[in-house]
């Protein structure tokens, strides 16, 4: 049985605790700034999780990067407080040429940015077909070297259940690498990858064979190509795109 | 009112007070817990002292004391312990952060610059040997600590005398970055000036001539595979000023000077490799946990019991079956790619025989542990293998049972989720064993493999009340000869690499001497010799080859830590697999994503605060 006192001073406690969060505390930021990274007007396609931009603002003690993720469709969205920042294109960090330039922004509620870049390569003219004689995905694509500092180091096709796909998302299981042939900027690639699950019998592909024959269950798959140039990290992607598996 | 008694009282307390309180020299009293250096140098056991913290105070990178759970975060194991501590992101994270190997650790290398300058003003009393010997010892550790920092960082600035703020120059402050190259050639410079001074004869807790030989060892094969493996990337890694990339010019060098200070302990006699026991795998178990008698130890972190300095790394890895306490256990758990890198002792690839060549059938084994017989004897002093016994206690690591169904002509597998006690299958022989694996289990082994390097074999441990006083081993004569056989190897001394390399092979039980070498057998060896005592990162990251082997990708084998579950055939009325033993090779079911090393990781990147503060500091490529 609690005392009379007690009980006064748990409710005086409560009550400070209600009230004490109120006065000096911010409110969350309101503010948006939204953009693509592009090429002559074109956004890049990347890998998700894989390439970020840094947000800078002076004038404050503490001096910290905000690091903006871009999106595998070239987006990028951050929720910050209104100000006066400077965008840069984090060196090495995609398939792009280095740029040491900012990008000033004046945030006064939104703001939408394209951050230009200059890619190692641009990818075009991505179709794909299923061929459901023999359960097979193929794929034609352009390739056209916009620098020509960097060679291909190999070209990938990714087949995934969801919508996120690159060369190291978990669900991204099927994926064959190749390396550039000869003619790979003159003429279309195509890629072709087996899709039944029978072909995926090692012990170390029983995910993949299981995951092959929900999505021929499902009758549709997600899929894109990927470009790496040498000795970068980071591959240049077409967009997703869903196939029907039909 | 007042008492006249308790006024006096008050007044008699008051002035006793005031009278012993306003001694003259109040706030200029020596401090009764703090040695300055006037006192501190003036006594050589005083300085031992010193060195004794700053020994301690050197980063490892994966100990048995500091950050030893890293050793599942880039080693051949998986995280196998309590998953509440944020450990389980070990096995989840998709790629190594910018600052995973972040290391500016300039707050010792001040203490030993002002311990360095301060025995030069107040050290009267010292004799001159004594004084060299010292700075000797200070200056060992000073060139170990830029090892450590600029095999993580690249150049870093280097440091020699006390900065202090009282001039009020603050840009003398702003030290630039030196070059990776200039950072090498001081670790190397310091060794040759310090090697002969050291003393300490042949202790293996402090450093002695060949523990300075042994650091410019390492470096120096560091310096040189930095140079000729960055060098050869199709886009190296580099920054303008050379803070970041060695020139292919100096490969040679370095590698010279890695043989050289090799040969130098070798030839020395003073070491030999451990080899008392004559059954190999015992025998190299000894050698990293036996003290007594142990003439290959250069260099080691101590611990002692009766000293009550101990750690706990005997409890948080032991196997579960055998663990004397009741929490922790199994958390570093081998994997099988490691396993699988050990050869057979006829020198033949180590890859396990699972399953028929047709790969239509198991590969049926009598006992549990028949499956790793003939393996190089280093295996069995390294991990913790099903059917082996630690302590006189069975490890007892079986999965389940695979169970023949007659109708689908195919097994069914039965595992039991009890952990920590044997459970029985219907028949009542085993299931699953008290080590498990268990694939969703916590403080269980999820490979089918336990640690046993450094797991102290002294009863009780493994218990948090007794705790463990192995030693953790920073420099030893085994790798001394990998050194010395990679550094001639790429020197194209041919026969003096085979010649070191088959020393190390034959005390590990191998029974056919190579007759020829490849970098692969030679990075092969460094991998199973040192599992686990903070090389192979290093070792990926030198050779520019961890970005290959970890990109990420979930169809690359190296990237995949994977598991071996063995299980129990019922198969009645088949004499020739009832009661057998067949294992599956699985990705470990707790490891979820590949190891991803990006091109940026060879480089930590520098703190923000750093940069801040220093604006010559210049950022890692792609920081």
């Amino acid at each position: 049985m609690k005392s009379v006192g007690q009980k006064f001073v748990l409710s005086i406690a409560l009550l400070c605790v209600l009230w004490g969060c109120t006065k000096d505390n911010y409110k969350e930021p309101q503010s948006t700034i939204t953009g693509r990274v592009v090429y002559q007007g074109q956004p890049i396609g990347v890998r998700s999780n894989g390439v970020t931009l840094e947000l800078w603002q002076h004038g404050y003690a503490l001096f910290n990067k905000v690091a903006v993720n871009v999106a595998q469709d070239g987006t990028f969205s951050v929720k910050i407080f209104d100000g006066n920042y400077l965008l840069t294109r984090l060196r090495g960090n995609g398939p792009w040429m280095d740029q040491i330039d900012s990008i000033p922004i004046n945030l006064n509620g939104t703001a939408n940015i394209d951050v230009p870049v200059t890619p190692y390569f641009t990818l075009s003219n991505d179709a794909f077909t299923f061929n459901k004689a023999d359960s097979t995905i193929s794929g034609t694509f352009n390739i056209a070297q916009v620098v020509t500092s960097k060679a291909i180091e190999n070209i990938t096709f990714h087949v995934s259940t969801t919508g996120i796909v690159d060369a190291t998302n978990q669900i991204a299981f099927a994926s064959i690498s190749v390396a550039p042939p000869a003619n790979a900027f003159t003429a279309p690639v195509t890629l072709k990858i087996d899709i039944r699950p029978r072909m995926y019998t090692a012990g170390t592909q029983a995910t993949a064979a299981l995951l092959l024959g929900d999505i021929l269950k499902k009758k549709y798959a997600y899929v894109r190509f990927g470009v790496k140039p040498i000795g970068v990290a980071e591959r240049v992607y077409t967009m997703v795109k869903r196939i029907e598996l039909q | 009112m007042f008492n006249t008694k308790s006024l006096l009282k008050y007044i008699i307390c008051s002035l006793v007070i005031l009278s012993t309180s306003c001694k003259k020299d109040y706030l200029d009293r020596n401090s009764p817990t703090l040695l300055p250096g006037d006192q501190t140098f003036k006594d050589p056991l005083l300085i031992v002292g010193l060195l004794a913290n700053y020994y301690d105070r050197l980063p490892t990178d994966a100990s048995l004391t500091t950050n030893w759970q890293r050793a599942t975060t880039y080693d051949d194991a998986v995280w196998s312990g309590g998953g509440n501590a944020g450990d389980e992101a070990r096995n989840t994270f998709t790629s190594y952060a910018a600052d995973s190997w972040r290391l500016w650790d300039y707050g010792l290398i001040r203490d030993i610059n002002l311990a360095l300058a301060d025995m030069e003003t107040y050290g009267t009393t010292l004799t001159a040997a004594q004084k060299a010997q010292f700075n000797a010892e200070f200056r060992f550790l000073r060139a170990q600590d830029y090892f450590e920092m600029v095999k993580r960082m690249g150049g870093v600035p280097i440091i020699t005398t006390v900065l202090t703020t009282d001039k009020g120059d603050y840009a003398s402050l702003r030290v630039p970055r030196n070059k990776e190259s200039e950072v090498y050639d001081f670790i190397a410079s310091e060794c040759d000036a310090i090697k002969d001074k050291i003393g300490n004869g042949t202790s293996t807790t402090r450093a002695n001539k060949y523990a300075v030989l042994a650091l410019k060892c390492r470096a120096m094969l560091y310096g040189g595979s930095l140079a000729k493996y960055n060098s050869a990337l199709p886009s190296p890694i580099t920054l303008p000023a050379g803070e970041v990339g060695i020139p292919a010019s100096k490969a040679n060098d370095y590698y010279q000077k890695s043989l050289d200070a090799a040969r130098e302990i070798i030839n020395s006699g003073v070491y030999s490799l451990y080899n008392t026991n004559p059954n190999p795998g015992d025998n190299f178990y000894e050698a990293l946990t036996k003290k007594q008698g142990n003439k290959e130890v250069i260099l080691a972190q101590d611990f002692l019991q009766s000293k009550g300095r101990t750690h706990t790394f005997s409890y948080d890895n032991i196997a579960r079956a055998v663990r004397e306490d009741n929490l922790g256990s199994s958390a570093i758990a081998p994997t099988l790619n490691l396993v699988e890198s050990f050869e057979y002792t006829d020198g033949s690839a180590g890859a396990l025989k699972l399953r028929t060549a047709d790969d239509k059938d198991y590969i049926y084994y009598d006992n549990i542990g028949d499956v790793f017989a003939n393996k190089d004897g280093r295996l069995y002093g390294t991990v913790m293998l099903p059917g082996t016994t630690f302590k006189g206690l069975p490890v007892n690591l079986q999965a389940g049972v695979k169970v023949w169904n007659a109708a689908t002509s195919a097994y069914s597998t039965v595992e039991s989720s009890v952990q920590g006690s044997n459970s029985l299958y219907t028949d009542g022989k085993l299931l699953t064993g008290a080590s498990g694996p268990i694939r969703s289990g916590l403080d269980i082994s999820n490979t089918g493999f336990n640690l046993k390097k450094y797991i102290d074999p002294i009863p009780g441990s493994s218990n948090r009340g007794q705790q463990s006083d192995v030693w953790w081993i920073r420099y030893r004569l085994g790798e001394v000869y990998l050194n010395a056989a990679e550094a001639a190897f790429e020197l194209g001394q041919l026969a003096e690499a085979l010649d070191n390399m088959n020393k190390v092979r034959a005390r590990a039980g191998i029974k056919t001497n190579l007759g020829a070498l490849t970098l692969e057998r030679i990075r092969n060896e460094r991998r199973v010799e040192l599992a686990f005592e903070d090389h192979r990162v290093w070792d990926l990251i030198r050779w520019r080859i961890a970005h290959i082997l970890w990109n990420g990708s979930p169809s690359n084998p190296d990237a995949n830590l994977y598991a071996l579950y063995p299980y129990r055939v019922v198969r009645p009325g088949d004499a020739a697999r009832d009661g057998k033993y067949v294992y599956d090779k699985i990705i470990a079911p707790r490891f979820r994503a590949p190891r991803f090393f990006q091109l940026t990781n060879y480089y930590s990147s520098i703190a923000q605060n750093v940069l801040d503060a220093n604006p010559s500091i210049t950022r890692q490529p792609g920081q």
